[in-house]
């Protein structure tokens, strides 16, 4: 259980201390390319990328975009965790719960995005569908590291609690949630990570009215490459931005009694 | 069974048995164990002395015989390990046990008290990974002694403590256990340990296990000692019955 | 740093350098004119010519290939694969200015879209305050032009109505044909097909005329166009007359006879058969070549411009674009 916080660490670790060359590869290979192509229509320079991204987020309507992908992206995030947490937490602890709900689970890990989005798009109105299609994509994954969480809990601090009758609810909230909060840590990493990607699959597809996924298709039809690629780097800095964010507050705010 | 009479708060253990399979681990258990006294079980090891606890501890069921005289409230047990919560510190440790067994009231200066008792009143807020094995061991003794219960099960308690400090812990858990005496029962497989805290000492034999042999120490607790030439006596006795034990399980091998 | 980062990098700088050297662009000598058309009522004018596929100049063939999508239709002109092609007026602005050699050689249809639906009383545009209107997709030329005559006619798009927006017209079309949306902008042949199964809607503003009356002028938006790769126009000047000539006799057959081109749009364009017939003269195909109608052009791209100036490609295209 200390190894996946580890991993994280590490991983973040490894963002922060080893950018520079790496960064500079990808931009020379970049570069590199676009020189080849030679058309922006295709594949623009990165220069030319900073540029359009420089103009375009002194756009009040680029802040508007932003913002509605990042709160239908929070809100989408949120729910589908809690809700996987809860439901990971129901199916851990009641093996009866867990024989009906394991085969959903499995179904929904199984199905392609791609599903979700075009059957959100028959079912609801264009904002409601990123939500949902986050919600089909985050829940599963979340409620499968509770689930894992909750299996490597000590069996012998079980048995102690059960020998001295310990009350369900403070097992619960002393004993599992504490021993599975580096699942908990780790589903939501994992979990952030993919809510972008799919957010914006699914605003491409849905395109509601305000959405990084509607400019990103607008840019895409009126060919304006460089845009799309603009688009992409926020899309990128924004999922960098909250995967360090969750590994600061690990970091700093959980496990005390880890600490030195 | 020559002491006879049940007393009131007595635990009276009839003819238990317990099968794992094909494999027959208990095989008719019958023992009576006084109100407060301290009753350790020894045996060799992979003998049914766990499960007999378990079945004590209400963890398991028997498949045939019953156990009366243990109330359904719990029990104060004592394990190998301390079983303590890495995330807790010691003070929240207790009171994750004992928050809804003690009164309101005393909860607070009962864990106090006995922290104290364990000369672990500065490490109250600490987490037990700061603290050494034995500092662990105690407050998993707190909290054992502290459970509001007639009876204590203790699973080799002092087991994995080095020598100097096992005697020392032993010493302080009778100091604990006199303030307010209960009935114990302490399954270990060290002769010396069982000598210094018994009433009585009951073996049991290799699986499928029965009752072997019943040894009663009449002397007082606080007059014994290690090198008492009464207990050595006692002593060698004992792993007479050890060492038989032991051959006859190596040639049933 | 290490001797591995040191060789990389110099690994990296012989890669750019090599690539500054320029690529080999020389195509072999073409035998094969490739046409090439947008499904739907772009292609629409040139239906006839791809059904009997008439000779063009002697030895050299032609071939028509229709696409599904601007974005194939795209990948084909930029990799000047197509010579010929027939696609969106401001799509073929926006290659023009992304460096892309083209011109344009006619203007084949002047609008399609339409404001439909099961509310009578809807008459005029201003009846469309405080009313829900669908539109696909977002920002796309229909959307641009639907602000702009909404502006018109001193609407505010943002405030006066609630715009709703799906991705494509086809996803718009079955959720209207299925009753739940109740107003939307679409282009033909959706409003032929929507019609056909849903008989209660009607068309009840015709985006076309509104254009006219806005600018005072005979002629609507000019709203698809072919145009011809530079060097192959250059290349080949009796060619592409005969094949002006060809696609204008195209486009008057297919407006005299909907009936028939009806069932070669469902052959070569994917319109239904039974939609065709309707569609056809909704489609407005008129052809045009570009300096005679160099005014209503550049207002259409002015309009769209205004609303969002990467839908013609962030400027007014020059006149070598005409030529």
């Amino acid at each position: 259980m200390r190894t996946s916080t580890n991993k994280l660490a590490r991983k973040v670790q490894l963002m922060i201390s080893g950018p520079c060359e790496s960064w500079l590869l990808v931009f020379f290979l970049w570069k590199l390319a676009a020189l080849r192509i030679g058309k922006e229509l295709i594949l623009p320079a990165p220069e030319r990328v900073f540029a359009v991204l420089l103009n375009l987020v002194q756009t009040p309507e680029f802040w508007r975009h932003f913002f509605a992908t990042l709160r239908r992206g929070i809100v989408g995030f949120l729910f589908s965790y809690f809700a996987g947490v809860t439901f990971g937490l129901c199916a851990g602890l009641n093996s009866y719960f867990n024989q009906i709900f394991r085969p959903v689970l499995v179904t929904m890990r199984s199905t392609p995005s791609m599903s979700f989005i075009l059957l959100a798009l028959i079912w609801f109105k264009s904002d409601a569908v990123a939500i949902f299609v986050t919600f089909f994509v985050v829940f599963p994954l979340v409620t499968q590291n509770v689930l894992e969480g909750i299996n490597q809990v000590d069996p012998a601090l079980l048995e102690m609690a059960e020998i001295f009758r310990v009350k369900p609810g403070r097992i619960l909230w002393k004993l599992y949630l504490p021993a599975i909060l580096p699942f908990l840590v780790a589903g939501a990493a994992a979990g952030l990570g993919i809510t972008w990607k799919v957010m914006i699959a699914a605003e491409v597809m849905a395109v509601p009215r305000w959405g990084i996924g509607t400019r990103m298709d607008t840019a895409r039809i009126f060919l304006n490459t460089s845009e799309v690629f603009a688009w992409t780097a926020v899309v990128v800095s924004l999922g960098y931005l909250f995967d360090r964010a969750l590994a600061y507050i690990t970091k700093n705010l959980t496990l005390p009694w880890r600490k030195p | 069974m020559q002491d006879g009479i049940v007393q009131n708060g007595d635990i009276k253990v009839d003819r238990i048995t317990k099968n794992y399979g094909p494999l027959r681990v208990l095989s008719g258990i019958t023992m009576t164990i006084p109100s407060q006294k301290i009753v350790a079980i020894l045996g060799p090891s992979a003998c049914g002395k766990t499960t007999f606890l378990s079945i004590l501890a209400g963890l398991v069921q028997p498949d045939t015989g019953t156990v009366t005289g243990l109330s359904a409230q719990g029990v104060g047990f004592l394990f190998q390990e301390p079983r303590l919560l890495d995330w807790l510190t010691v003070y929240d440790n207790l009171t994750f046990v004992l928050a809804d067994k003690l009164p309101k009231a005393s909860l607070r200066p009962a864990i106090e008290e006995y922290l104290k008792s364990m000369d672990l009143s500065a490490y109250r807020d600490y987490y037990p990974q700061k603290l050494s094995g034995g500092q662990r061991q105690r407050v998993a003794i707190a909290r054992a002694l502290l459970y509001p219960s007639p009876v204590l099960l203790m699973d080799e308690p002092f087991k994995s403590l080095d020598l100097g400090l096992k005697f020392q812990l032993i010493r302080d858990f009778l100091e604990l256990w006199a303030k307010q005496p209960r009935t114990v029962i302490c399954v270990t497989h060290d002769v010396k340990e069982a000598l210094l805290l018994a009433d009585e000492i009951y073996f049991f034999s290799q699986k499928p296990t029965v009752i072997k042999e019943r040894f009663i120490i009449r002397k007082p607790r606080a007059e014994r000692s290690l090198d008492d030439p009464d207990l050595l006596e006692t002593e060698k006795e004992m792993i007479k019955v050890l060492i038989e034990e032991n051959n006859r399980s190596s040639r049933l091998l | 740093m290490s001797q591995k980062a040191l060789i990389l990098w110099t690994c990296c700088f012989l890669l750019i350098f090599s690539a500054l050297s320029p690529v080999s662009a020389v195509r072999p000598g073409e035998t094969v004119v490739k046409i090439m058309a947008l499904q739907g009522p772009t292609g629409l004018t040139l239906l006839k010519m791809i059904q009997d596929n008439p000779v063009l100049s002697p030895n050299i063939t032609t071939s028509y290939t229709i696409l599904k999508g601007p974005d194939q239709i795209i990948v084909k002109i930029v990799s000047g694969e197509a010579d010929i092609a027939a696609l969106p007026t401001n799509l073929a602005a926006i290659l023009y200015n992304k460096g892309i050699n083209i011109r344009l050689l006619a203007v084949t249809n002047w609008g399609v879209n339409y404001l439909i639906g099961r509310d009578r009383s809807i008459h005029t545009w201003t009846d469309l305050k405080g009313k829900e209107v669908a539109i696909a997709p977002p920002g796309a030329t229909p959307d641009l032009l639907f602000r702009f005559i909404l502006e018109s006619n001193g609407l505010d798009p943002e405030a006066d109505l609630k715009l709703v927006y799906y991705s494509t017209p086809v996803e718009l079309a079955h959720l209207m044909i299925a009753g739940r949306v109740e107003l939307g902008v679409l282009p033909e042949p959706w409003v032929s097909q929507v019609m056909l199964k849903e008989t209660t809607t009607e068309i009840l503003l015709d985006f076309q005329e509104e254009w006219k009356k806005i600018h005072n002028q005979n002629r609507s938006y000019p709203q698809s166009c072919l145009v011809v790769k530079t060097a192959f126009a250059q290349a080949y000047p009796e060619l592409i007359s005969a094949f002006l000539r060809e696609a204008a006799a195209s486009s008057a057959w297919v407006m005299q006879n909907p009936d028939q081109a009806g069932i070669l749009a469902e052959k070569h364009l994917s319109i239904q058969a039974t939609a065709g017939p309707l569609a056809i003269p909704r489609c407005n195909l008129d052809f045009l070549r570009p300096w005679e109608v160099k005014e209503e052009i550049e207002a259409f791209l002015h309009a769209l411009y205004k609303y969002n100036p990467d839908s013609i490609g962030a400027r007014i295209p020059d006149a070598n674009f005409y030529q």
